[in-house]
């Protein structure tokens, strides 16, 4: 000890070992690269995800064009077509012929020679004497069928088919001598076919056949002026308007035997009268797509709708003025795709879109409305010719200047504006069948562009505001992104997965936050350390059960469940902290020395609490329904039985329980606290019971006379409530699956989150302000909440809002517990679809690179930037909470 | 009171893991005036844990070559003096290491008593002990009575929340609660359900003005805590103190996080609150000590040594182990 040793000297070097140097620069470079990688990462994921979006936006791309100043004259505008490869124009002239042009810019003289053939008959016998002048035709959507009116009142109906061959070296030597001449890529017209030399040893031939049915009888001999002929799986029908006024519908319904396969056919022919309307030029005659109804419009915007269901008693319906503007003359008038929605163009170069919509207060005899849905962008000249796509509810609009637009009906996109050139106007339009291109007839010649219509659907507004979608009664928000017909209307908005999104993190953070909280402050403020450090791992464990489980459980096994015995579960949630309320009460009646003695184990008398409170809310749950539902809620919130004041009761009484909380300790508890310092404990806690008792009692009797109240004003919480399309109304029809389900999964799932992250938050407030508290007299709980909360409130804070960022992008279980409809509904006891299950149902099946791809690309980068919203927000008021809290 | 979490390190007096220069005969029977000296009592049965540090103390060599077991001092003055608090044969014990030895004294009422002595003496304990803190620590076993006007503080149906009410403590560091600085003042108020705004805010004046805190915060007391400096915080702590009106003030070391000036300031505080308020303060600064108590406690390892006043203590102390401490020869 008392040998002092000399220091050892060492030789100590100043500078820094080349290890340390290295390590250094190592980890310098490593968590600089980590550090721009993260970040590199998520701008990765927005770049990519507005990359694959951005397209949605754009319009349509035109790759090529084609031009010639020669092209058919005298053609019949309601009949032009295009084939698939866009090689050939296919058009009616009034003189009876059916003619094909080769769509070429550098071969004029094509397009002079046609490969025409007679409109004949396939029995001769029949075959009127000199073909008479055609004066209507129209064509029967995609497939070849074509009928024609005739100047003699004659209607015929028939295909037109282009015949294609491919022939080899050993073509047969009636190939005329020009054609085997022919260079190799180049065309001509000979001997009634169209030649094309592919290759060497390769030519095409392609011929048009024309087949031509017997004349239908139309009762009148004045020339057929409209014409519109509608092909259905039973059968056809064919309708038309005579110079005379007469309009004559025909159908043909065929029947097969299913026993011995014969098939019958059944025609009925009936005139419907117009006589009060032949006013000026009539301009359209349409049949809709049922083939339930049909209309006529004339030149002054008059247009009649004929019920046509029953041929036998057609009746007119109703007359609507199509022209807003009195000065206008209606000029064009075209079905959309599905022959159920009219585009309706006029002398001033206005466009607008009409259909029938069935309006609970409609007054016509099938109760129905044609009306005004929606104006399409327009321009100053007059429309002459309006085209409409096979595939989409795309049309093609041409104007008296020569100008062509290509419009999406429904969202109301212009995806291109073209010009025919020369000013003149654009007689007749013709679609690509695949919508990739557009065919456009004028005085001065035809001309023809290859496009990509892109991603015509949507737009911003379509995505995000309502859309009146066709056969709605309003503008309404729709996801419904496919169907099984082919001329089905994409509804692609996104409001209602936004609104299921929000709605299931409502339900999930009203059940999560307070559990999550309260446990939170119960462990970190109250709980033995020796016991939490059981406690915390356990429910951080809950964090790890993979939510595909909670999803599937929720869904199969708590839904059915909860559906049994839903009256219980309501009650439940208010039951359940009710015991444990009274179990404080009855705690502060104990004797004090018996108190201090059991405090060690108070614990186990909470856990006892809860099956408590469940099983009393299994016990009283029938009597609450059949007190406040009449015996039966899932028939109460069909609507179908009881007062909705029982409702009511349920929905006021956490505000009831609220405002007498607020009036005791308003008004009772200063005075409590004046007179109970002379007291004795036991006594204090008898008035406290009876405080309790008498607050319980004034809840049940707020709610009661508000419930009352409120029905007395007629208000129902049964709905409906609706806000701009959004039904508010918190009760309502029972669905098996529904948000309240999804509510306990989620809220399981997001717990622990919370929990994690509130306790750390909370352990985290320095023990010194605890000490100071404590010691100041104050009691754990009123140190809980008056200086440890405040003073962890950022930490709490960014607890809640993790944990909602995970309930906005949770998955799984929203798939599989909360049925996955997209409506707009507040109603607890009904499903909803989140942006992110619709991502997980519709991907698989979505066609790359489609329009329901990028859509729901969208969708993700909605969601994204939702979250983002969520987070950024939460950072923003976490910092405001931690900047008061500074200095700790 | 439920069992408490809060993993509060052990205050820094708490006894070093094997306390080495613990002789086993430095405990000794207190009593409260001081007996004949030379009296030696032999040691009580000590709870079990203290032969490890028996065992390990035969080995290690005395700093203080005179600490033979002697019963601690206590001046005959301090017999005239009505104390607010007693403390009778108080022993404690954090898990199986005994931190204080049959410590015995009384707390007169009106005077500055402070505690000084070596670190890890037990002296921070036993204010602790004083108001129950302590029992927020796990594993602390007491043994003994502390009365605090008459009334046991460690009886079993005693209501810790109202014991603490009736005393005011004020920490190491200041700790002011992260609101605003008239909430700080009134917080013992405002925890009685106190609402009235009038006698809040009279409160809040009144003992802000005995905490010499009014001029300089007045105008900004909706201010937050936090921006005072450290000497104002620490102000503001005693003024909540003093807010409850307490029978007794407790103060642990309440100016060890201070700079000099601020430190000043506190002192002259505590003198000039010496006579309204009963204070027992434990401090490492002799000077402190010498400058602003009228009786001074020496304690060591755990044992009350030499109790009187002050000026005794400071300039004529009784015993050695008292003089080498004072003069700073260990320590």
């Amino acid at each position: 000890m008392n040998v002092n040793p000399q220091p050892k000297k060492h030789r100590h070097s100043h500078g820094t070992r080349p290890g340390v140097r290295l390590a250094d620069t190592t980890a310098k470079t490593l968590i600089t690269l980590g550090g721009i990688g993260t970040i590199v990462a998520v701008c990765g994921v927005l770049v990519f995800l507005l990359w694959v979006v951005m397209p949605l936006f754009g319009g349509a791309s035109i790759d090529s064009q084609a031009s010639n100043s020669t092209g058919p004259k005298d053609i019949l505008p309601a009949y032009l077509a295009m084939d698939d490869p866009q090689q050939l124009g296919l058009y009616l002239t009034s003189a009876g012929q059916a003619g094909l042009f080769r769509l070429a810019a550098n071969a004029p003289a094509l397009s002079q020679s046609l490969a025409s053939a007679p409109v004949a008959s396939t029995s001769p016998a029949t075959a009127p004497g000199p073909t008479p002048t055609i004066t209507a035709a129209a064509a029967c959507g995609q497939n070849d069928a074509v009928a024609v009116g005739y100047q003699n009142g004659a209607i015929r109906l028939g295909r037109v088919t282009v015949v294609s061959q491919l022939l080899g070296p050993d073509a047969p030597d009636a190939s005329p001598l020009e054609a085997r001449n022919l260079p190799v890529g180049q065309s001509i017209a000979a001997d009634a076919a169209l030649w094309d030399r592919l290759t060497d040893e390769k030519w095409q031939r392609r011929t048009l056949k024309v087949e031509m049915d017997d004349p239908l009888e139309t009762g009148s001999d004045q020339p057929v002026v409209l014409l519109d002929y509608l092909q259905q799986s039973s059968g056809h029908l064919v309708a038309a308007l005579t110079a005379d006024g007469q309009v004559v519908v025909e159908s043909v319904r065929q029947q097969r035997n299913m026993m011995t396969g014969k098939t019958t056919q059944r025609v009925t022919r009936a005139n419907l009268p117009t006589h009060a309307h032949v006013q000026g030029k009539p301009i359209f005659l349409g049949v809709f797509g049922l083939g339930d109804g049909l209309v006529l419009a004339w030149e002054d915007g008059s247009l009649l709708r004929y019920d046509i269901r029953d041929l036998q008693k057609p009746a007119l319906v109703e007359t609507v003025d199509l022209l807003a503007d009195p000065q206008a003359r209606l000029t064009a008038l075209h079905f959309v795709l599905g022959r159920n929605s009219l585009v309706a163009g006029d002398s001033k170069g206005q466009l607008s879109v009409w259909f029938r919509t069935k309006p609970p207060q409609a007054t016509t005899s099938d109760g129905a409305t044609f009306v005004l849905t929606r104006t399409l962008p327009g321009r100053t000249h007059a429309v002459t010719a309006i085209a409409s796509s096979y595939r989409r509810r795309l049309v093609a609009v041409g104007y008296a200047d020569g100008h062509l637009d290509l419009i999406h009906v429904t969202s109301g996109k212009v995806l291109a504006s073209l010009d025919v050139g020369a000013d003149q106007p654009v007689t007749a339009l013709a679609m690509a069948p695949k919508d990739d291109g557009i065919l456009a007839l004028s005085a001065s010649g035809w001309r023809q562009w290859r496009i990509d219509v892109g991603y015509p659907e949507v737009t911003f507004n379509s995505i995000f505001s309502p859309v009146w979608y066709e056969g709605y009664n309003q503008p309404v928000h729709v996801w419904q992104s496919s169907a099984a017909t082919d001329d089905f209307e994409p509804k692609l908005g996104l409001i209602p997965l936004v609104f299921g999104s929000l709605k299931a993190t409502l339900y999930a953070m009203l059940i999560a936050t307070p559990l999550a909280l309260l446990a939170a402050i119960y462990t970190s403020e109250f709980l033995h350390p020796r016991v939490k450090a059981r406690v915390k791992p356990t429910i951080e464990l809950m964090a790890s059960l993979p939510s595909v489980v909670l999803g599937f459980l929720a869904g199969l096994v708590i839904a059915p469940f909860v559906e049994n015995v839903i009256p219980s579960v309501l009650l439940g949630l208010f039951t359940v902290p009710l015991v444990f309320l009274a179990g404080a009460i009855v705690w502060h009646l104990l004797p004090y020395r018996l108190t201090l003695r059991l405090d060690s184990q108070r614990l186990w008398f909470l856990l006892l609490l809860l099956p408590l409170g469940l099983v009393s809310a299994y016990l009283l749950g029938p009597w609450m329904e059949l007190w406040l539902f009449a015996g039966d809620l899932h028939h109460w919130l069909d609507g179908q039985i009881g007062s909705p004041a029982g409702g009511w009761v349920l929905l006021l009484m956490p505000l009831t329980a609220l405002l007498t909380v607020m009036l005791v300790t308003r008004w009772i508890d200063p005075w409590l606290r004046e007179h109970s310092s002379a007291w004795t404990r036991a006594r204090a806690a008898r008035v406290n019971a009876l405080r309790f008792v008498c607050g319980c009692c004034l809840t049940v009797l707020l709610a009661l006379s508000g419930a009352y109240l409120l029905t007395l004003l007629g208000w129902d919480p049964r709905g409906p409530w609706t806000l701009a399309g959004i039904d508010l109304a918190p009760m309502q029809t029972y669905v098996q699956r529904n948000a309240l389900i999804v509510g306990f999964a989620m809220g399981f799932a997001v717990i622990p989150i919370i929990y994690t992250i509130a306790d750390d938050a909370l352990s985290a407030v320095p023990d010194h302000l605890r000490s100071a508290s404590l010691g100041a007299g104050a009691t754990p709980w009123q140190t809980a909440v008056r200086v440890i909360i405040p003073t962890a409130m950022s930490g709490l804070f960014s607890a809640v809002m993790v944990g909602l960022g995970r309930a906005v992008g949770e998955t799984m279980i929203v798939l599989m517990a909360a049925g996955n409809t997209p409506v707009l509904k507040a109603n607890i006891f009904e499903g909803f679809r989140t942006l992110s299950a619709n991502i997980a149902t519709e991907m698989p099946e979505a066609v790359r690179n489609s329009t329901h791809y990028r859509t729901l690309f969208m969708t993700a980068l909605v969601l994204f930037i939702l979250t983002f919203i969520i987070n950024t927000l939460a950072e923003a008021v976490r910092l405001r909470f931690r900047k008061r809290a500074f200095q700790l | 009171m439920p069992p408490s979490k809060f993993a509060q390190p052990p205050p820094p007096e708490a006894p070093p893991e094997a306390p080495p220069e613990s002789p086993p005969e430095a405990t000794s029977p207190p009593e409260v005036n001081s007996p004949p000296q030379g009296a030696a009592a032999q040691p009580p049965a000590l709870p079990g844990g203290t032969s490890s540090s028996l065992a390990t103390s035969l080995h290690v060599g005395h700093v203080v070559t005179d600490a033979d077991p002697k019963p601690p001092v206590i001046y005959e003055t301090l017999r005239h003096e009505d104390n607010v608090l007693e403390i009778e044969k108080f022993n404690l014990w954090y898990g199986p290491k005994q931190a204080l030895f049959d410590v015995t004294m009384g707390v007169p009422r009106g005077k500055v008593t402070a505690l000084i002595g070596p670190s890890g003496c037990g002296k921070s304990t036993l204010l602790r002990s004083v108001n129950r803190i302590n029992d927020l620590i796990d594993h602390v076993r007491i043994d003994g009575e502390m009365k605090l006007l008459g009334q046991s503080i460690y009886a079993r149906d005693v209501d810790v929340i109202q014991l603490r009410k009736r005393m005011g403590m004020v920490f190491q560091k200041p700790n002011p609660f992260p609101m605003s600085i008239f909430e700080n003042v009134v917080y013992s108020l405002r925890i009685d359900g106190e609402r009235r705004r009038g006698v809040l805010a009279q409160v809040c004046e009144e003992s802000l003005r005995s905490a010499a805190l009014w001029d300089e915060v007045k105008d900004r007391l909706t201010e937050s805590a936090l921006s005072l400096s450290g000497g104002q915080q620490q102000r503001l702590c005693i003024a909540r103190a003093i807010a409850a009106e307490p029978e007794i003030l407790l103060m642990d070391e309440p100016c060890s996080a201070l700079d000099p000036i601020a430190t000043g300031r506190i002192e002259d505080l505590i003198a000039s609150l010496k006579g309204d308020y009963t204070i027992l303060m434990v401090t490492h600064n002799m000077q402190q000590a010498s400058r602003s108590s009228d009786y001074t406690v020496f304690m060591y390892l755990g044992n009350l040594i030499e109790y009187g006043p002050t000026i005794h203590i400071f300039t004529n102390p009784r015993l050695r182990q008292t003089e080498d401490y004072i003069t700073g020869r260990f320590g």
